[in-house]
């Protein structure tokens, strides 16, 4: 639990490469992200509001035009009524009748055409039909513009003619006062044609500005509506419009209706007073901005999301051959030094693994190095020592020789001659530092044969061994100086006379040389002393390295666990335990049936 | 020659390609270890995928809803003002993005305004039930062809049902159908157009204030006769509640002057009905003033006094927009109309429909203003706007 949760804090500390390359990934992609879509953004808005703009000022304008024309053509139309009509300062008469009528019927937008004096009186009409009195013609507005403004057609806002029975009907009513002579005397007329709204009504009603948006006219001296799609509702006080902003305005202005923004793009029609107001709502026309943004979030959140699952893959896949290179640096740092990384991964991380084999190499090459070289400094001491030991006993033992030959004890000469060279044949044993038990055994017991004539029989020695033990092997030259110790430092001072007891047995699954004087025995400083390599205060001829020496040896051979113990009791002797795996020997080696001990 | 030559080369450089792409692959897979090719291969298609997927999400908008299909059952009202019904409700389902459908229970009395244009945007359907004359149906079969006509809407899925319903009973059959024949679950609202009735499960009704109508055709009767004189009172069997709380509000507005006396009811259904009983009244007795509370009556009235040529000695004061009654308004026969608002009843009725869709508040009352028409005032610019809601 604790050892997860601390690794997981340790893979996402802010400095591990998953990490940095996640976020960095992800921030970097973000912000390039963001910095795109502001800039495009903006440009964006602009050239979307720019086209819905030019979009609905293209339709007004269309609008518009399609009025004028249409107006345009209503007024040439009254022209050549007024023409057919009044060109003869009269209208009576067939052929007046029989024009006005091909007018009439080629046009059917033309509701009514009537004459009227000044005074109201219906003079004549097409098609014919009586006068309502209910009309009041005289305060119409059409009626009384004539009047006003003489010799100017003039356009009337569309109104419901309610002159003739019948139903009734939105008109635009073109009136004009007209002066005709009559008989010789001036005349004052007004002509009047009625057309059907229905025509501008279409042309207004047809506009599509995106989904709900419509135009509207309005009249532009009174600021009146001449048409409105849903006039009906601006009545009933549902609905405004904001005329007075539309009267001055000229081009485009946005406004805000309902909590909508709207586009309203004005554009007046000519030779009628009209102007023409298209109400596009811009929330349909073009995207707004907040749907851009929206848009805009939600993708940079989809590519964060899947920045940041990349990346994670990414990073993965980058760390894990990282993160096995760790596991066998720290089995490295354990002092194994027995792997291996694959040879796989990423280029950089296959180049590292690589390095890192190389180096395990060769810190293994060195360490074997440095191993061998231990040994072999170890051997060389081991053989100055030897080297050293040697002469010195030969010297002695050469000197006792010589002493006996002088006392001509012959018989000892020749044992001590003959143990001497068996002596030295054994320690020598081909160069081999591994010699069997029965081999180890033996020398000793040459030693001990030759030091007991040395010493005058100051001791007794017994050498007891199990013979399923003979054949195993040992480090040779282990039992010489821990004898020589017991002779040299136990015995020698000793004043009665010394006993030497070697026994091999078995213990666990070690081997133990036991080797026991009854010397003189040693301090507790003394013993300690031994073992860990303090020259000790030298009682007589030797290296004093020795013990150290074999003990180390078998510690380096043998690995720990093995090697010397000492016990040892002032007056009363000492005794030394020399532990060894028992190993087998390879080879059969030759049976030795010889006998140790006397 | 040169074609087998070439042809061996193409095979050659796609085997080379594919070797190519084979080894890219594998260097790929290597890169990633501790990942299976498979589960490599499944990952990127996975990622991919997601990709695809989220920019398709993103590339389309925000998917609109299907525009609410809300059907108008007509006629509501009689002739003209079912028509300016029809231009309202067609004007608030252009402006909500509704889709309006119109169910035809029965021809419409009077001349039926058709659009010329049928506006794209809000697509229109007009759905005729068997075409029956009218003036033959009873009251009971326009009924049953008006239930018939919400249930056909019902079935084209609608999702809100707007109506003017002959009697309560049949409202009752129309709102039980809405309630039983909905598909997903919802309850069909039923809005109740130029009429109220108590019954139950009725989201909204768009009428004018009847009692206040009623008054207001009362005091204008009363300034007509200056105080003082007899008012009759012509309407049909009061099947609904609308002519009862007019002829309440007549009452109300007459009662505050003692010098008029007002005769007890004549009931009469059609405009022959009603003018044969003018007929009788004004035979039988003096009376200074009709009140007519729907559109036959005050025809009939007319009718009679036309006839008598005592137009100006007798006042009328009707209800209805008729074109007929609104030529013989502008001929001075009728003195006053009450006019119903019907374009604003549709538009309002279909916004109601549209706010109780998008679980909005909803007024269950709606009042529209009544408007007093006369003579000298009928063609002012707005009352025009009033009283001719279209263009012909």
């Amino acid at each position: 639990m604790g050892v997860q949760l601390r690794s997981r804090l340790r893979s996402s500390r802010v400095s591990s490469i998953r990490f940095i390359i996640t976020w960095s990934f992800s921030v970097f992609i973000v912000l390039v992200l963001t910095i795109m879509a502001m800039l495009l953004h903006d440009k964006f808005t602009q050239a979307a509001e720019r086209s819905a703009e030019l979009t609905t000022r293209q339709i007004v304008d269309q609008v518009s035009y399609n009025l004028e024309d249409y107006v345009r053509s209503m007024s040439h139309l009254y022209r050549a009524i007024e023409e057919h009509m009044l060109r003869d300062g009269t209208w009576e008469g067939e052929l007046v009748d029989k024009q006005l009528d091909t007018l009439l019927s080629s046009r059917e937008d033309i509701i009514s055409i009537t004459l009227l004096d000044s005074t109201g009186k219906l003079l004549k009409n097409r098609p014919t039909a009586e006068l309502k009195t209910s009309a009041h013609v005289t305060q119409q507005g059409w009626f009384q513009s004539a009047l006003r403004v003489p010799d100017h057609l003039s356009f009337s806002l569309p109104h419901i003619q309610n002159m003739y029975t019948g139903p009734y009907k939105w008109v635009v009513s073109m009136s004009k006062g007209i002066t005709i002579r009559q008989n010789g005397q001036d005349r004052q007329v007004i002509l009047l044609v009625d057309i059907n709204f229905k025509q501008m009504d279409e042309l207004s009603r047809r506009v599509s500005l995106g989904q709900r948006g419509y135009v509207y006219i309005i009249d532009e001296s009174a600021g009146n509506i001449v048409y409105h799609p849903q006039q009906q509702l601006m009545y009933m006080g549902l609905k405004s419009e904001n005329i007075e902003q539309a009267l001055v305005a000229s081009g485009s202005y946005e406004d805000e209706a309902d909590g909508q923004k709207r586009l309203n793009t004005v554009k007046s029609v000519a030779n009628i007073g009209w102007k023409i107001v298209g109400v596009a709502y811009l929330d349909e026309i073009m995207t707004t901005r907040q749907e851009v943004n929206g848009y805009l979030i939600r993708v940079l959140v989809v590519v964060l999301v899947l920045v940041i699952l990349v990346s994670l893959f990414l990073s993965s896949s980058l760390t894990r051959p990282i993160r096995r290179m760790e596991r066998k640096m720290k089995a490295v740092e354990r002092g194994d030094f027995n792997v291996e990384l694959p040879i796989e991964g990423p280029l950089e991380v296959e180049r590292l693994s690589r390095r890192f084999n190389l180096m395990v190499n060769k810190i293994r090459t060195l360490m074997d190095e440095i191993i061998h070289e231990q040994e072999q400094k170890r051997r060389l001491e081991l053989e100055a020592l030897q080297a050293q030991i040697n002469p010195h006993f030969l010297y002695n033992t050469l000197n006792s020789v010589v002493r006996m030959v002088g006392m001509s004890r012959n018989e000892e000469v020749i044992t001590m001659i003959t143990s001497l060279s068996r002596l030295f044949r054994i320690s020598l044993s081909q160069g081999k530092t591994i010699i069997t038990i029965r081999e180890e055994l033996e020398h000793a017991q040459h030693y001990l044969t030759i030091q007991q004539m040395r010493f005058k029989r100051k001791f007794n020695f017994t050498i007891k061994a199990d013979d399923t033990f003979l054949d195993c092997l040992t480090l040779k030259l282990v039992l010489q100086p821990l004898i020589e110790n017991a002779i040299v430092h136990g015995i020698e001072y000793h004043m009665d006379e010394g006993s030497i007891e070697v026994d091999v047995y078995r213990e666990d699954n070690k081997l133990v040389f036991r080797i026991t004087d009854n010397g003189v025995g040693m301090t507790e400083e003394q013993m300690s002393g031994l073992l860990s390599g303090r020259p000790v205060v030298k009682s007589g001829a030797g290296s004093g390295v020795a013990v150290r020496n074999v003990h180390d040896r078998i510690r380096l051979y043998y690995g720990e666990g093995f090697g010397l113990e000492f016990a040892s009791e002032l007056e009363e002797g000492t005794t030394v335990w020399v532990r060894i795996p028992i190993q087998s020997q390879q080879k059969e080696g030759e049976p030795d049936d010889r006998q140790y001990g006397e | 020659m040169t074609d087998n030559m070439e042809n061996r080369n193409d095979i050659h450089s796609h085997r080379v390609v594919g070797s190519y792409i084979r080894t890219f692959w594998k260097k790929v897979a290597a890169s990633f270890p501790g990942i299976r090719k498979r589960r490599l291969l499944t990952l990127t298609a996975a990622s991919c995928c997601l990709l695809i997927c989220s920019a398709c999400g993103l590339s389309s908008p925000d998917a609109t809803a299907v525009p609410p299909r809300i059907a108008l059952i007509t006629p509501a009202g009689t002739g003209e003002l079912a028509e300016a019904i029809w231009l309202g409700t067609e004007a608030a389902a252009k402006e909500n993005g509704a889709e309006l459908i119109t169910v035809e229970a029965y021809p419409s009395d009077g001349d039926v305004y058709t659009p010329a244009i049928l506006d794209s945007a809000g697509s229109q359907m007009q759905v005729k039930q068997a075409n029956i004359n009218s003036q033959t149906l009873s009251r009971s079969a326009r009924e049953q062809a008006q239930v018939k006509a919400a249930a056909s809407a019902l079935k084209q899925g609608a999702s809100a049902l707007l109506v003017d319903p002959l009697s309560e009973k049949a409202l009752s059959d129309i709102i039980q159908e809405a309630q039983t024949t909905n598909s997903d679950g919802t309850i069909v609202p039923v809005i109740v157009l130029n009429d109220e009735f108590p019954v139950k499960g009725i989201t909204s009704f768009i009428s004018m204030d009847n009692v206040e109508a009623g008054r207001q055709a009362g005091q204008a009767m009363a300034e007509l006769l200056e105080g003082k004189g007899h008012v009759a009172l012509l309407g049909p069997d009061p099947l609904n509640s609308g002519l009862i709380q007019r002829e309440q509000g007549v009452m109300e507005a007459l009662e505050q002057y003692p010098d008029i006396q007002v005769e007890p009811k004549s009931i009469c259904n059609t405009r022959d009905g009603c003018w044969q009983t003018v007929k009788q009244l004004l035979d039988q007795q003096e009376v200074d003033g009709f009140i007519t509370l729907q559109e036959p009556a005050s025809l009939g009235a007319a009718d009679e006094l036309n006839r008598r040529k005592s137009a100006d000695k007798v006042r009328i004061v009707g209800f209805g927009s008729e074109q007929q009654q609104l030529e013989q308004l502008q001929e001075g026969v009728f003195d006053h109309l009450i006019v119903q608002n019907g374009y604003s009843a549709g538009y309002l009725g279909l916004n109601q429909a549209v706010a109780r869709l998008n679980n909005q508040q909803v007024q269950a009352r709606v009042l529209l203003e009544t408007k007093l028409v006369s003579t000298d005032n009928m063609f002012w610019m707005d009352n025009q706007k009033l009283l001719f809601p279209f263009v012909q």
